[in-house]
């Protein structure tokens, strides 16, 4: 499955930060987003992510919402206190209900909300999607 | 369970009883006393009580009129509505309004004590069994979210794993190899509606009656 886009150039230099305190789903991702050209990083928790964000400045985060050392939601408020990290794109990616989290993290101002498991193809779309066309914002119910 | 604050709205005399009872079990009853309906709930309103006792023939309102309004206003409180003999009409009609209990005038002090003691006690048995159910009912959720985490980052790796092995990312793949992922998958979608529909209260078995 590869991404059909226009851009596929800047593929190359794109780089994500996965977050998820699961191996199995950082590895499965890593795959995933290798395969359609992205180079992907990693932190295991709140802490490792927020100083990956600052050290090796992502195009883009990929977060689980459930972590070690403060939620997903921690990593998206310090995020949010950066001008400069402020316009990384965040797709949430998580095992928990949609209840209450889906609103609160589209307020926090993530691109895009997923549930697990997600689909690839909707979630290669809403990179894209985040990448290039920032101002609109997905939910995994659009 | 020491001193307990009655609130008597009732035109006529306070039951035979005196100011401060003690029923010989460590309670004692003080009551407020009150003739009129709109005395009983101004009062309702000022002061803290344990328990009201209503007469349903009110001067300044119908049984039904009083019993609604004192319920309204004492909240929790154990309301006794108080009716002579020939009252069991108007007794069985504030039942449905909401009196916790009844008491026919003239039976004794010792059958209102006994009356009242036992509403009060309902009402606390009440109260732990609803902090008992609101307990379990959170631990309940809290194991529902956990469950729903787990279960779904599990769903996920196999979901993540099988697309990458069926799109050749870890090596050729047979059709057979090919068609056994598939229903692996399809095993796996299918585990997922119906932890969805399970959450969401809408699950309903295929062999459901």
């Amino acid at each position: 499955m590869k991404v059909d886009t226009k851009m596929e150039n800047r593929l190359d230099t794109t780089k994500i930060l996965v977050v998820d305190d699961n191996a199995a789903i950082r590895k499965g991702l890593s795959v995933r987003l290798r395969a359609n050209g992205y180079e992907v990083i990693f932190a295991v928790d709140a802490i490792s992510a927020t100083a990956a964000l600052v050290t090796e400045k992502p195009d883009l985060m990929i977060l689980d919402l459930g972590l070690p050392c403060g939620d997903g939601f921690v990593v998206m408020e310090r995020l949010n206190k950066h001008d400069r990290l402020a316009t990384i794109p965040v797709i949430v990616l998580t095992g928990r209900e949609l209840a209450d989290n889906r609103d609160r993290a589209m307020q926090a101002g993530a691109a895009a909300f997923f549930q697990k498991p997600v689909d690839d193809a909707q979630l290669l779309q809403a990179i894209n999607k985040a990448l290039y066309f920032p101002n609109g914002r997905l939910r995994s119910d659009d | 369970m020491g001193n307990l604050r009655v609130l008597l709205i009732d035109a006529g005399k306070a039951p035979s009883m005196p100011r401060g009872t003690n029923d010989g079990r460590g309670e004692q009853f003080h009551f407020t006393h009150k003739p009129t309906l709109f005395e009983g709930l101004h009062v309702l309103r000022e002061l803290r009580f344990d328990l009201v006792l209503l007469a349903l023939s009110l001067p300044d309102a119908s049984a039904s009129e009083s019993v609604t309004k004192v319920r309204k206003e004492s909240g929790d409180l154990p309301l006794i509505a108080l009716v002579s003999e020939d009252d069991a009409t108007k007794a069985a009609q504030a039942l449905r309004l909401g009196i916790d209990d009844y008491f026919v005038k003239g039976c004794g002090s010792d059958s209102l004590v006994h009356t009242m003691l036992h509403a009060l006690e309902r009402k606390r048995l009440l109260a732990d069994k609803g902090q008992a159910l609101q307990c379990v009912t959170e631990t309940k959720a809290h194991l529902t979210r956990h469950l729903s985490h787990e279960v779904r980052n599990a769903l996920a790796c196999i979901h993540q794993f099988g697309t990458l092995m069926i799109d050749g990312l870890a090596g050729s793949v047979s059709d057979e190899q090919r068609e056994y992922l598939c229903i692996m998958l399809e095993n796996a979608s299918t585990i997922r509606s119906v932890l969805d529909a399970a959450l969401e209260g809408t699950y309903v078995p295929e062999s459901y009656p």
